[in-house]
This record gives structure tokens, sequence and C-alpha cells, in this order.
């Protein structure tokens, strides 16, 4: 069973059509790649797939559960947004802490610090305030809040924008070896470096479809950058 | 229900760690118990002065010495209102109706020695009391602190990893209205609780109208903080919900109370001063004047008494006729004041019914009718303590003009006098504020209204869905 299921998705916003029958499988211990330019659906994908929009038509399931109508799903997955917005008057470790707690897991002050350091969060950095953070501090806490879940599935939009490429670098190792371990992650980007050095699978969406998938061993970044521009010709 | 209370941990958090916020608060609360312990002061004050006066009016009273019972009734005696413990709570109206009044023969006088017409800084400034900054201060307070709070979780995407973690959108708003909400409880508990601790609340009375107090100001808090934060989650930015909450706090406690008034003065007028005492005193000279009587009442009056002891002359009476003719024109002069005031009451009623009704749109005002209710200070209470000194001013008088009638001395005699022990044996007036039960169908009126107001905004606030917040 696929642990993230999308089958004819559609989703229209007023007369604009956002998702037009997106269709994609996402196996435990895969990476998958939403690829597309702005507009092209990839948040309102993460958006129904978190259960905070309904689709218009088709079906959506993670794990085998309905998103939105199954609440256990939350523990289930874990996400991660384009831009990690913390409690500025709290700093790394509390933060992580809070986030946790309102998931209902108990973080240690221990705890929290091993995961920042997984994260690659430098350790004189965990008990400044989040204000003084830059956003690939902030995201490497994102990325600490989903760990601590334990999650089965993690969902990350745009989890590279704005990173410096030694961060971007840092995710993806931490992303391969999540994968690694079983989880299933399905990333969107705009990033076709990234999410060819990151990803399994490659989906092109484009103006709500998914024009192509590729597996990202079979091309290179400059072969998907060729096929990627010959559809947004289209 | 963890969740709920992290949230409200995690906004206290907030506010703490901002200096700014924390040391509004710490001003406020400063303020707020400055003004509760100077309300304390000037209820102990008040309480001696009312003391003392009333105690020198008796002994006044008491050492009159042998007197004819007419002109004791001249001399008159004094009503001192003590409105209870709660006053300093909410002076209400009392600092433009005055405290004391005085009981005298022939006339029904006005409440003298308002705080405003002896203290020049009332008339300009008006008292600092603790509702005062409870009804403006803490409300402003409250909107001020969290009409950005959703919104801000939206503008800055913190909302969707808060959903993310399994949080509903109920917990979220519950969670940080509830922490709003708190620090209005502080700022209120904190004002009463001085006042029960230093004016020793200790009648279960006093403790009922607290209770009743404590209750409307909860209502009316959460209110405003709810009905913030809904603000903040559907509007599209924080300035639109700051000025939308400012808009209606104009709307409550300006607008909407000046047209009440408005309205209800046009549709329910009172008359004014100098018309109500031309009134009366056309009806009163169509009767018995004491020193002046009507020939025809005075004969028909006369003509029973004679008849009544079967003698032909005034001076065979075994009575003074004029204690008699005095007391008819006192019962007379009841009778008009009973039919004007009674219109001026009646108006009072009404018009405190519309502004009821009108409180259906304006919480605020329900707010402030609770508030005044239960600390004895509103018209209700001014009017029963009235009532209560006219009953009084009554038996005083009669008792005075049957000793003047039936005490030995003879028709026209005005230099007899009756003893000193008759005067120390008339009970001194005792005013004790009414139980707050006395009123319950107005003050019911104004916490249901409050409780319906704050039910509805509570759910509307879970009605809210997630195409508000992302």
């Amino acid at each position: 069973m696929s642990a993230i299921s999308i089958k004819g998705l559609k989703k229209r916003y007023a007369s604009h059509p956002a998702l037009q029958g997106v269709d994609l499988a996402v196996q435990p211990g895969e990476i998958y790649g939403l690829l597309g330019q702005n507009g092209a659906g990839k948040t309102t994908t993460i958006q129904i797939l978190l259960g905070f929009q309904s689709p218009d038509e088709g079906t959506v399931s993670l794990l085998g559960k309905t998103p939105g109508k199954d609440r256990s799903l939350t523990k289930d997955v874990a996400y991660i947004p384009e831009n990690v917005s913390l409690y500025p008057y709290l700093n790394g470790i509390e933060n992580l802490q809070y986030f946790s707690r309102l998931a209902n897991i108990h973080v240690t002050k221990n705890e929290a610090e091993n995961l920042l350091i997984k994260c690659g969060l430098a350790a004189n950095a965990h008990f400044r305030l989040t204000s003084t953070y830059s956003k690939g501090m902030r995201q490497k806490i994102g990325i600490a809040i989903a760990l601590a879940k334990s999650a089965q599935i993690f969902l990350l939009d745009e989890p590279s924008s704005g990173l410096d490429p030694l961060a971007s670098n840092e995710l993806t190792q931490l992303l391969r070896e999540l994968a690694a371990n079983g989880k299933s992650i399905l990333m969107a980007s705009h990033d076709i470096f990234r999410i060819r050095e990151t990803a399994d699978k490659i989906g092109i969406l484009h103006r709500g479809k998914i024009l192509k998938e590729l597996h990202s061993a079979d091309v290179s970044a400059s072969d998907i950058e060729s096929i990627y521009l010959e559809y947004m010709k289209m | 229900m963890k969740a709920l209370l992290q949230i409200f941990y995690n906004e206290w958090l907030g506010l703490y760690r901002n200096k700014v916020l924390i040391g509004s608060f710490l001003l406020l609360a400063f303020v707020l118990a400055l003004t509760a312990w100077m309300g304390v002061k000037k209820q102990d004050q008040l309480t001696i002065q009312t003391h003392s006066a009333s105690n020198y009016a008796r002994s006044e009273w008491e050492s009159i010495g042998p007197m004819n019972p007419h002109s004791a009734a001249h001399e008159g005696t004094y009503a001192y209102y003590s409105p209870g413990l709660m006053s300093s709570l909410d002076e209400g109206i009392l600092s433009q109706v005055g405290r004391v009044l005085r009981l005298e023969g022939h006339v029904q006088n006005e409440m003298a020695y308002s705080a405003r017409s002896q203290e020049a800084i009332y008339s300009r400034f008006g008292g600092l009391m603790p509702s005062l900054l409870l009804q403006w201060v803490v409300p402003l307070l409250l909107i001020f602190l969290s009409f950005r709070s959703i919104y801000q979780e939206k503008e800055q995407g913190r909302i969707t990893l808060l959903l993310s973690q399994g949080l509903g959108i109920k917990q979220i708003l519950v969670g940080k209205a509830l922490a709003y909400f708190s620090i209005a409880i502080i700022a209120l508990l904190s004002t009463v609780l001085i006042q029960f601790i230093f004016l020793e609340f200790s009648q279960s009375s006093d403790i009922a109208r607290l209770v009743g107090f404590v209750i409307s100001y909860i209502l009316f808090y959460w209110l405003i903080v709810s009905l913030t934060i809904v603000l903040s989650t559907v509007l599209k930015n924080a300035t639109g919900a700051l000025s939308s909450m400012l808009a209606i706090w104009v709307l409550w406690m300006v607008l909407l109370p000046k047209w009440t008034a408005s309205i209800a003065s046009e549709k329910y007028p009172l008359p004014s001063r100098f018309e109500f005492k031309q009134a009366m005193k056309d009806d009163r000279s169509k009767g018995i004047d004491g020193h002046n009587p009507s020939k025809d009442r005075i004969n028909k009056l006369r003509d029973s008494v004679l008849a009544k002891y079967g003698v032909s002359s005034d001076t065979a009476l075994p009575i003074n006729l004029d204690g008699i003719v005095m007391q008819a024109d006192e019962e007379y002069g009841n009778l008009v004041w009973d039919k004007h005031i009674g219109g001026v009451f009646e108006s009072f009623s009404l018009q405190k019914r519309l502004s009821q009704w009108t409180s259906i749109l304006n919480p605020m005002h329900a707010l402030k009718s609770a508030s005044m209710s239960f600390a004895g200070t509103d018209m209700l209470h001014h009017i029963h303590f009235q009532k209560e000194a006219e009953e009084y001013r009554r038996s005083f008088i009669k008792k005075l003009n049957d000793e003047h009638a039936y005490g030995g001395s003879k028709t026209g005699d005005w230099s007899w006098q009756s003893t000193e022990e008759f005067f120390k044996n008339i009970d001194p007036f005792k005013y004790s504020t009414v139980e707050i039960s006395k009123y319950k169908r107005y003050w019911q009126v104004d916490l249901l209204i409050l409780l319906v107001w704050s039910a509805s905004i509570t759910v509307l606030m879970c009605l809210i869905s997630k195409k508000h917040l992302i």
C-alpha cells in the first residue's frame, strides 16, 4: 500500500482551477519531488494532504486514512512549511519543545539539543531567541519539530527555498536518512537541482496536472531542466 | 485540554517577555490597586462622616429641650444615605444625587451635598473609581493586546504549523482568548480583593452583590476578548480588526448611550425642577394649608371635630384643633407628592426599561447597569432610600402633629411645649441598603443580555473554519 495516494484530485478556487486531476503515489521509504513553478498547485496539493482544504473531486489517502477526517493522522504526518515562522520570544529549544508539546510529545532539553544538532543547528544558537535566527536556522527548527513527531510521512513545501548551499545539502542528507529509515516524503519545490539531488521520483506539475513522472536516478539535473522547460512552454 | 493550556501558557510567556506589555500591565495593576485603595479610604471616610453627622443631628434633636411640636417639625431632622460597601467600586449616580435629605414638616426636600457640589475636582474631572478603570481601561487594554493575536499567526504562517501539530481551530482561538481573558480577570479580582479585605465584607448581602458584580464583568470581558479574537481571525488585516473593535467601542461607550438617553428622555420626559415644584405648589394650594388654610376645608374639618366632641367652639375642645388641621394638610400634601413623584418614578422606570431594551444592541449598557445595581448606586436604590426617608418623615411629622393635637394644649395655643422626653422617644431614621433580590428583575435582564452576547460570540468563534485561517 502506498503511504501517500492521490487519485484524480481536483480543486477549484472560484473560477480558477488549481488542480485538474492529480494522480501520484509515494511508497514507504520514498522521496517524491513535486516540481512546478509558482501557482502550479504544489501548495494546494500539500494543504489537501494536510486536511487544511477539502478536494472538490478525487481521493486522497495517507497510510490508508483520509486527511481532515481522521484526526489520528496528525501524529503520523509532519509538515515543514516554506517559511518556518517561530515564536520570536522563545529560543530554539523552547520553540521545539512548545510545538512538540502541542502534538502531545514531551521532548526533554537533552533530546531537543540532540535533535537540533542532528538538524545542523549549531549548539551556540540553541538558547538564542529565534527572533535573531536566519531563515535557514528557522528551517532547521522546523525540521527538528517534524523529526520530534517521529512521523511516518513528511510533507515539505519549498523546504530549500532561501537556504544557503550548505544548509540545502544538509537538508538533502537528512531527508535521505529519513527515507532510508522507511519514512515517506513528499517535497514540493521549484529548485530543479535540489529536487534531483533529494527525490527518488519527480513529478512535473503544471497548471494543476502532473505532466510527467521521472526517476531521478535515470536523469541528470540538466535533463530534468530541459524536460521541465519543454513542459512549461505547453 | 493539554494543548489549550499550552497555548494559554505560551501567550502568557509572550506577554511576560514583552517588556512594553508587561510594563503596561503592571502600570494598570498599580493604578487599579491605587484606585481600589483610594475607594476604600473614601468609603471609610464617608462612613465616619455619615456616622458623625448622623450622631450630631440626633444629639441636636435629643437636646432640643421642651418645645412646641410644630416648631420641632420645622426644626426637622436629617436622613443620611449610606449606600453600602459596594459603592466604593462603582459610585453610579451618587456623585450627582447627594447623600443628605432634610426631613421637616409641610415639605419634601431634595437630597443635597452631592460629591459634585462639594468637590470642585469632581465637577471638572469626575471621580476616579475602580468602575471607571474596569469599564474603560481594562477593555481597551484587552482590545490592544488581542487584536493581532490570530492575525499574526496567519500573517507569519505559524497557523499551518500549529494545525499540522494536531491542534484544532477552537483550541487555538479559545486558548488565546483565555490567556487575554485571564489578564482581565486578574485585574478585576485584585481590585475586588482589595475592597473585600479592607472593607471587611461580612454580610451575605454584600457578598452576594460582590459576586454579581464580578460575574457581570467576567461576562463582559469574555465578550470583548472573544469578539476581538473573532475579528482578528475573519478580517484580512490587523488594522481592520483594531479599527473595527474601536468603532464598536465608540458606538457602545459614547454614541449608543447618548442616543438612548435622548430617545428615553424624548419618549418618557421628566419635568424640570421648576415645573415639578410649580405643579406641586399649584396642587397643594388648592387644599388646606397649615398656616393659611382654605376656609372651606377648615370649616368642614372643624365642624366634624366639634361634632365629634359635642362642643360648639374651638376653645371648648379638649384637644388642639390646629394639630388636626396641620396633619390633614400634611396628608393632603402627601397625596400631592405621591401623585407627582409617582409620575417621576414611573418615568424613571420606563426610561430604565427602554434602556434595558437597548442593551440588546449595547452590552456595555447592560454592564454599567448591572455594575451600578450590584454596587447599590443606581437610580432604583436611590429611589428606595427616598421612599424610606419619606415614609419616616410622614410618621415623624404625624407624631409631632398628634402631640400638638392631643398632647394637652388647646386650640390657638402656640406657646405650649412638649417635654424633652417626648422628642427623645421619637426613633431616629435608620436605613440599611435594600436586599439585592428586590431588583432582581432588572439585574437578571442585564446579566442575561451579557450572557447571551458572550455565548453568541463564543458560538461564532467556534463556527470559524479553517478557510478563515489559511
